[in-house]
């Protein structure tokens, strides 16, 4: 938890700086250009504002705008999957991992509870 | 960035206090912000670096980021132009929001440039200015009608 911010803001700023930090990650389809060139830039800037925003301050507005922002960074990981680029996948879906509990709690138990079934089948 | 109703005051709570108004003829902060991004994008738009300018680059995008950082200004200037103040702020907030679209797409890819660092500045000084705006919902404190919580501050929501 941050000195003095809302309980789980620390996750949400975590979520942010990993968004900033896949900045620098190879996006591009052919030429694995960075992220700051590439296509995924357009998702990866506005999420990691509104993920850092949502950790300051807690209205609805702020909420609906993060679930958008992590809905969106899991459309990036499967864009990520589909280029085959394994680390900007990763990064994706961890700031998606990192500020679901927080901002969706009821998407991170459904995610949960399925990936617990696929681990007892 | 976005609030919606749940900033407004509760049906029965009587309205807090109007934010202390500008003394006449003393220019604001938040003037001074939107004027240096109008500056520092129509600088930045027009050095020459690598052997061409931003209007030869991105040509009428350029004139967008201008615009954009002009509606930064709306609300100094919302009086000759008869908006209400809440109209105003609007009206800075797309500014704001144009801004912030315009470094993604245009500043963000070609970050290394020295022009670059100018863009960025004045977009960085629009956003500010849009979110200082006056009239802004949790622009100066908390939202007119907003009770505070232990501790003087507005319990989270979520």
């Amino acid at each position: 938890m941050v000195a003095g911010g809302p309980p789980g803001a620390g996750r949400l700023l975590a979520a942010a700086a990993l968004c900033v930090v896949s900045l620098g990650l190879a996006w591009g389809a052919g030429d694995h250009a960075p992220g700051y060139r590439a296509d995924a830039r357009a998702v990866l800037v506005p999420a990691a504002v509104a993920l850092a925003v949502a950790a300051r301050r807690r209205t609805a507005g702020t909420r609906r705008t993060a679930r958008v922002a992590l809905a969106a960074l899991c459309a990036l990981a499967v864009l990520a999957v589909s280029r085959a680029l394994p680390a900007a996948a990763a990064s994706a879906l961890g700031a998606a991992a990192l500020g679901t509990p927080r901002v969706w709690p009821e998407a991170a138990a459904r995610a949960g509870a399925a990936w617990r079934g696929a681990l007892s089948r | 960035m976005t609030d919606d109703h749940s900033d407004l005051p509760p049906p029965g709570v009587p309205p807090g206090p109007p934010p202390p108004p500008t003394p006449t003829g003393q220019i604001s902060g938040t003037t001074w912000l939107g004027f240096a991004a109008v500056v520092a994008l129509a600088v930045a738009v027009s050095l020459e670096e690598d052997g061409d300018n931003g209007w030869g680059r991105i040509g009428v995008w350029a004139a967008f980021a201008i615009a954009a950082a002009l509606a930064t200004l709306a609300p100094a200037v919302r009086e000759p132009l008869r908006l209400t103040p809440a109209r105003a702020a609007q009206v800075a907030v797309a500014g704001g929001i144009g801004l912030a679209a315009f470094w993604v797409l245009f500043v963000l890819p070609v970050i290394e440039r020295n022009v670059s660092f100018l863009a960025t500045l004045g977009c960085v000084a629009g956003c500010w200015a849009a979110w200082r705006a006056p009239g802004r919902p949790g622009a100066a404190g908390p939202a007119p009608g907003r009770r505070p919580g232990p501790g003087g501050q507005a319990p989270p929501a979520w």
